[in-house]
């Protein structure tokens, strides 16, 4: 009886999963296929031939995409790790009824969610007032406290139950000790969340870049792609306008853009699992109240 | 919400101190050094510093200052420009254009700095370009920005592979209009299972030359010298347009997917019989150099047409945030100038970077870290070197063709949109839905009606007076 | 009366960081939401430039299209969020309903993936599959001789593409959230229900489910938020901005894009993103509101 019910799970599951899985696998086909035979047979799910020109040529010379990966990783492992911790210090106060502030701190959050004063006040604010123009920190600090993620790990907190702290008090728990004793190790999957989220999002990151970076040395792996996406846009749409010359601009070809996909994407899918050991069973509340 | 108030109260208060606070605080130059900022866009080299260093020794031993060059990635350099421009941040020149870092939009919101009183004391410089160059940097009367001078003039044309126009014997004197080409197509069609016929993506298949006004949908046609104004989706000439494209997809010289595979062919595979190209100086170079084999051009319309603010297609300009305005104009002069100093630029270091066939054509080094494709963004192109393949004597032409070509009557019109701002975003909003019909994948006749009624319900008339207004005042100033 | 004590204090230094980064990158630039109301002018900066009171509204709410969008922005995006939860959700339940540790992370693995596609990647791989001469649906349906589709001249399917490629990108890290969620609960819950001889479907129904109320109603509210706001890459690049397809898959971020693309008036684009803000923020509120009258703990704020 048991077994039946969770076929029926991983047959939904393996769905899924495929159906998630291919459009990859296809990436990663069109990344090994040479250009000729994808502009005779367009995508397909194996590669009809097989040619590794696409990764020759990005790591023809690999300084830049080695150098990207240390910035992406740096600003990604410093944003979450500070995100995570300057986050989980906001939503603990939240969390608590007893906290004088709640409902105004919680609507200061939630309130930059909706409004914002869009791009150029920023921008104006970062280049000219905290001079982060080019400089490895504007890819950590603005995006450091997400009202989402705040949310998130304000709700779990109020999950907690109230006994728990409540029987910490009386055990003479002091409220530092109880976050440290009690807290923390009944949190680990919701840190673990927020932090693949904040991971991804930073790992996902461009437009920060686009819009500070100018400097070769500081532009991350996602602009690496996104900036030839946006060469081929540009000559789309602008065609007509532009100058012949800048028609002629090297623009490399499909399986070059996809295998960049690759080369940027992988890394975090190897990171993932990770993540995955901390939203294992047995962290739960039941074990240490007994 | 008391709270809320009070906190808009606070933030407000505290962003108006930190504006205050601005003003004092910009960056301050080291004593005596004056050092320009110049964005461009192009793809970053990896030699750039190798010839910056050179290239600022010469720029100081002739006019005492340095200049940074900031190259900005082609396909984000709008985006870029439009957060710098915008939060007015400070700079010294830019690189602006109809097709990147709109020239019109930034000039018309005072992000360029009036270059008259400082071009009055180059009077050479000012006039070593024809008129109608600084016309189309002219924004309400005053230059906002020196054209980088290249080849103006082009002519509608048809592309055809040689070898093709070979194998199926294309007369390609004989060739006037584009239905001239219909037997090729045909054979296309038969005889090349790889290739579709015709590409009909960018065909102007107007017999006459419109003047675009600055106003979606709105036109003027240049034969008629009165300045009437014409609603230019209602033509007869679009409509017969749209009859041929749709009587070619029937017959299957279109592709059939060819809406939702539109802009997908920049690759340098020939996989159409037929495309249309900008023909001017230089181009069959270029297009040998992108498909590997020799396209000939086929012009469609008899005259050379000079677009209208063809000039936009490539600038200069001096940003309002600049300190050195005068310096800024100097360096583009020099590099407008100074042919060695422009090839510089362009080209690298001779020997490292390129090496020189002759006098005046150069072979690019590959893989030495200097191979850039935007010298059109640091001043006049005719002072560039040839690069091996480009026909000499070709610049000499082309700058003929400049001289001798035919100016539209209206040329140095600009539309003023303030009273039709509204409209106009609607109406580019319509123009953009129904672009698709031109590629003759539908049936017209229904859609082409629906496209003028949403046109009309957009402000289509509202708009056509207003320019019509605005072209009567202008004819009327010229003739006094 | 809550005392200003220690703990007090405890939180409020907790608090402090995020407060402060907040008010520096989000308060500080908000002053910015007076250009919807301004002629903005490069030259004069946002202070100087002159007051046009609504008149930048006016280009959305004149239109007409502005009807249409508006009902393609609320129904494509409503049911986009009830779509995506409830797959979500149901992906979390059956992922916490087995037991091999390897699949579990398997499942979750490839659920993530296409998260990590952009939608540029996205939108030349749809391609790819819905091209109509050379895409594998296409040819799919050909080999069960079926009648090739030209799937971007209909937009009749495009608001089922749409919603599938949406929760698609998505369901692998949202079904992570909720997974975490259940994984939240006191197992002797169960231990109960098991002496009491509840049936799977009933623990789940009484006990997983109402665990993560909470969080699914706070998803809900965040979402609803953003209901007049539409993932633009989704929009533009998995239509590939096709005029025929705007009947039913045009949305405010699109047509602002297409609009103002050309002549670009800061002030106009700025009157829009205020209008998604506020109508955004009376719905949080409103809904916030009601969600408080039934459960306070579940309310936002």
């Amino acid at each position: 009886m048991k077994k039946e019910k969770s076929i029926i799970s991983h047959i939904w599951l393996i769905l899924a999963s495929i159906l998630c899985l291919i459009p990859f696998i296809v990436v990663v086909s069109v990344s090994l296929t040479d250009e000729a035979t994808l502009n005779e047979f367009g995508y397909s799910i194996f590669p009809k031939t097989f040619s590794l020109d696409a990764y020759k040529y990005i790591f023809l010379d690999p300084e830049p995409i080695i150098r990207s990966y240390g910035v992406t990783i740096a600003s990604t492992v410093v944003g979450t790790v500070l995100a995570v911790l300057v986050m989980s210090f906001l939503a603990y106060p939240l969390s608590r009824q007893d906290f004088k502030f709640k409902s105004v701190v919680s609507f200061y959050v939630f309130f930059t969610m909706l409004f914002s004063g869009g791009l150029v006040p920023s921008y104006m604010l970062i280049t000219q007032y905290l001079y982060l123009k080019d400089n490895f920190w504007v890819l950590v600090l603005p995006g450091l406290v997400t009202p989402f993620h705040v949310i998130l790990f304000r709700t779990f907190f109020q999950q907690l139950p109230g006994e728990l702290f409540d029987a910490a008090k009386i055990d003479g728990c002091s409220d530092v000790r109880m976050i440290f004793q009690v807290v923390l190790p009944l949190s680990k999957p919701v840190f673990a969340t927020v932090a693949l989220l904040g991971a991804l999002t930073r790992w996902n990151d461009w437009y920060t870049c686009l819009l500070y970076i100018n400097d070769e040395n500081l532009v991350t792996l996602q602009y690496q792609l996104q900036r030839i996406m946006k060469n081929v846009e540009l000559i789309k749409t602008q065609m007509s306008n532009m100058p012949m010359q800048m028609m002629n601009v090297d623009v490399p070809t499909e399986s070059v853009r996809m295998a960049l996909a690759v080369v940027v994407s992988g890394p975090m899918i190897l990171v993932f699992p990770f993540f995955q050991k901390y939203f294992a069973k047995g962290l739960t509340v039941g074990s240490v109240k007994g | 919400m008391k709270f809320g108030k009070r906190l808009l109260a606070t933030v407000l208060a505290v962003v108006l101190m930190l504006s205050l606070a601005g003003c004092g605080g910009e960056k301050k130059e080291e004593a005596g050094e004056t050092k320009l900022l110049w964005y461009v866009l192009g793809n970053k080299q990896r030699d750039m510093e190798t010839v910056m260093t050179e290239f600022n020794k010469r720029v100081k031993e002739k006019l005492g200052f340095t200049v940074d060059i900031q190259v900005i990635d082609t396909g984000v350099y709008a985006e870029k420009m439009n957060m710098i421009i915008s939060s007015g941040e400070e700079f010294d020149l830019c690189f602006t254009s109809s097709w990147s870092n709109d020239f019109l939009k930034n000039a018309k919101n005072g992000a360029f700095y009036a270059l008259d009183d400082l071009l009055a004391e180059e009077q050479d410089f000012y006039n070593s370009i024809p008129e109608y160059t600084w016309n189309s940097a002219r924004i309400n009367g005053k230059v906002m920005a020196v054209p980088n001078y290249q080849s103006y003039t082009y002519y509608e044309a048809a592309a055809i592979p040689k070898r093709l126009a070979e194998k199926y014997n294309v007369d390609v004197e004989a060739v006037e209009e584009l239905q001239d080409l219909e037997p090729y197509f045909e054979q296309i069609k038969k005889n090349e299972p790889n290739l579709y016929p015709l590409n009909p993506i960018g065909f102007n298949l107007q017999t006459w030359i419109y003047f675009g006004t600055g106003a979606p949908a709105v036109g003027v046609i240049d034969a008629d010298a009165d300045g009437k104004v014409y609603s230019i989706y209602e033509t007869d000439e679009y409509e017969q347009k749209l009859a041929l494209v749709r009587d070619y997809y029937k017959k299957g010289y279109i592709r059939p997917d060819v809406v939702s595979a539109a802009g997908e062919e920049q690759t340098n595979t020939i996989k159409y019989g037929c495309w249309r190209v900008q023909a001017g100086a230089g181009t069959a170079a270029n297009l040998k150099d992108q498909y590997g084999e020799e396209i000939i051009e086929i012009p469609l319309l008899k005259e050379p047409v000079l677009s209208n603010n063809g000039a936009r297609a490539t600038m200069t300009a001096v940003s309002r945030t600049s300190k050195h305005p005068k310096e800024a104009l100097q360096l583009v002069k020099l590099l407008n100038e100074d042919k060695d100093l422009y090839n510089l630029i362009y080209f690298g270091i001779e020997g490292k970077h390129y090496e020189k066939i002759d006098d005046e054509t150069v072979r690019i080094i590959p893989d030495g870290g200097y191979a850039t494709t935007n010298g059109f963004a640091f001043g006049s192109q005719f002072n560039s070197y040839y690069i091996e393949g480009q026909e000499k004597g070709l610049w000499q032409q082309a700058d003929e063709l400049n001289r001798r070509a035919k100016v539209m009557f209206l040329d140095g019109f600009e539309l003023n949109t303030d009273n039709i701002k509204t409209e106009i975003a609607n109406l580019s909003a319509v123009e953009k839905e129904f672009d698709y019909l031109v590629y003759g994948a539908e049936d017209y006749e229904k859609l082409h009606k629906e496209f003028v009624e949403k046109l009309k319900s957009a402000g289509l008339e509202k708009v056509m007076a207003e320019v019509q207004k605005q072209i009567d005042e202008f004819i009327a100033n010229k003739n006094k | 009366m809550k005392k200003f004590n220690k703990t007090q204090l405890m939180y409020c230094l907790m608090a402090l960081p995020g407060v402060l980064l907040l008010f520096v990158f989000c308060y500080i630039p908000i002053g910015g939401l007076v250009i919807a109301f301004k002629d903005y002018r490069y030259d004069l900066g946002i202070l100087k430039s002159p007051w046009v009171g609504f008149k930048n509204f006016e280009f959305f709410f004149a239109g007409q299209d502005a009807k249409r969008i508006l009902f393609n922005t609320i129904t494509l995006n409503l049911s986009y969020i009830i779509l995506g939860i409830v797959v979500a959700v149901l992906f979390a339940l059956m992922l916490y309903n087995i037991r091999q540790r390897i699949m579990i992370k398997a499942y979750q693995t490839t659920m993530m993936l296409p998260y990590f596609l952009s939608w540029v990647v996205v939108g030349c791989m749809a391609y790819g599959f819905l091209n109509p001469t050379a895409g594998i649906i296409n040819g799919i349906l050909e080999k069960f001789g079926v009648d090739m589709i030209d799937w971007y001249a209909k937009p009749k399917y495009w608001p089922f593409i749409l919603g599938f490629f949406s929760v698609w990108k998505n369901v692998g890290i949202n079904c992570i959230i909720y997974y975490a969620g259940l994984m939240g609960i006191d197992d002797s819950l169960f231990e109960a229900a098991d002496l009491d001889g509840a049936s799977r479907l009933q623990k789940i129904w009484h006990i997983s489910i109402p665990s993560i109320i909470p969080l699914i109603i706070t998803m809900t509210l965040l979402a609803l938020g953003n209901v007049f706001r539409s993932d633009f890459g989704l929009f533009y690049q998995v239509t590939r901005d096709i005029g025929k397809l705007y009947e039913t898959t045009d949305v405010i971020d699109t047509y602002i894009f297409r609009a103002l693309n050309t002549n670009g008036e800061i002030g106009m684009s700025a009157a829009v993103g205020f209008f998604q803000s506020i109508v955004g923020f009376i719905t949080i509120v409103l809904v916030n509101w009601i969600v408080r009258r039934i459960e306070k703990d579940n309310a936002l704020f």
